[in-house]
């Protein structure tokens, strides 16, 4: 299960997103599909992989 | 809300829809609560037998009331509502006027909106209570203002007389050397080359005694600032205002001692030098304690 930290999640209306590194310090935003959280970390369901590397807000 | 997330993160919106038990904390609450070398972030802390998660613990940025701002606990509003019994229920709220709108004004719309939409008679003062600052911010301003204007008046007082001793002591001279004028005006010398020595000599004077005077005010008081030791700290305001207190006597003892100056001058029993230097002094000495005065307001206007 890949979980990331709530607080780098933005979460709009409906959709939640993150923003992932495209390339050096270039970030695009992402959908992603968010499921259980623990008030700290929040489960990814889809969207993401556990290689990319994503914007710390 | 001016605070800084030190660890962990602020509510979002799920905390917000899923009614989460979850709260941000002070710093100070923080290090009542848990031990020294313990984080708060991911414990519980129990509030009327509920407990809420902590997600994020805040210091405060405000610097007035940063202690009482970190002891603060806050909830998600729904979370709170829906936890304590609290549903379509509001105790007080805070209005935050657009800028350039009268905090007076807007404080009186707010009120009338209220009691035009909950039916109570808009006379009725009992109803909605409300507390703005402007009152309190106006009157202090106004007392800045006051001893602005009293500075003032005593500094140009203080010039004023200066100038006036001054423009004797040439009379004087003039009429001393009434003989040399004369000379000179019958050997051809033109009113105006007269007049040009004269105030010449009064500028040559003047400039000199001033300086000098400066130079031996700012000496004498930076050897008291040296002998009174280091400058009090931020937190030591009753020092700094004792001493605030005995540099105004200081002065006042100051001013009587100027206006025996002053007569003594009249009478020309003191020198024009000693004079100006007198009179510098005191203007510098004055302008420390403005400036101290300044400063010990405004160390202490965050905590009224």
């Amino acid at each position: 299960m890949l979980a990331i930290n709530e607080g780098d999640l933005m979460i709009e209306d409906k959709a939640s997103f993150v923003e992932v590194e495209s390339g050096p310090q270039v970030f695009v935003k992402r959908q992603i599909e968010t499921g259980l959280s623990d008030g700290i970390n929040i489960e990814v369901v889809s969207g993401l992989k556990a290689s990319d590397k994503i914007k710390h807000r | 809300m001016t605070m800084r997330i030190d660890a962990g993160r602020s509510f979002d919106a799920f905390d917000e829809q899923q009614r989460r038990k979850v709260a941000i904390i002070g710093a100070r609450v923080e290090s009542q609560l848990f031990g020294k070398d313990e984080r708060a972030l991911r414990h519980d802390v129990t509030i009327n037998g509920m407990s809420f998660q902590v997600i994020g613990v805040f210091h405060s940025l405000s610097n007035g009331n940063q202690q009482q701002e970190e002891e603060k606990i806050y909830l998600p509003n729904d979370t709170l509502r829906y936890a304590f019994n609290q549903v379509g229920w509001v105790g007080n709220f805070v209005v935050l006027p657009k800028p350039g709108v009268q905090a007076r004004v807007a404080e009186e719309d707010v009120k009338r909106y209220l009691a035009n939409k909950y039916r109570v008679n808009p006379d009725d003062k009992g109803v909605f209570g409300s507390f703005n600052l402007q009152n309190e911010y106006d009157k202090i301003q106004g007392l800045f203002t006051g001893i602005k204007m009293f500075s003032w008046v005593v500094a140009i007082g203080t010039i004023l007389a200066g100038a006036i001793g001054v423009g004797n002591i040439m009379l004087i001279v003039v009429k001393e050397r009434t003989r040399e004028i004369g000379l000179r005006k019958a050997l051809g010398a033109t009113p105006a080359s007269i007049v040009l020595m004269v105030m010449q000599e009064s500028v040559f004077i003047t400039a000199i005694a001033g300086y000098a005077g400066l130079v031996v005010g700012t000496l004498v008081i930076q050897a008291i600032a040296t002998m009174l030791g280091p400058r009090p700290s931020m937190l030591n305001v009753n020092s700094a205002e004792s001493q605030l207190q005995t540099s105004k006597i200081n002065l006042a003892n100051q001013a009587a001692d100027l206006e025996r100056y002053q007569k003594l001058f009249a009478q020309h029993l003191i020198s024009e030098t000693d004079f100006n230097q007198f009179t510098m002094n005191f203007n510098v000495q004055k302008e420390a304690v403005g400036s101290a005065e300044n400063a010990g307001h405004q160390r202490r206007r965050p905590d009224d």
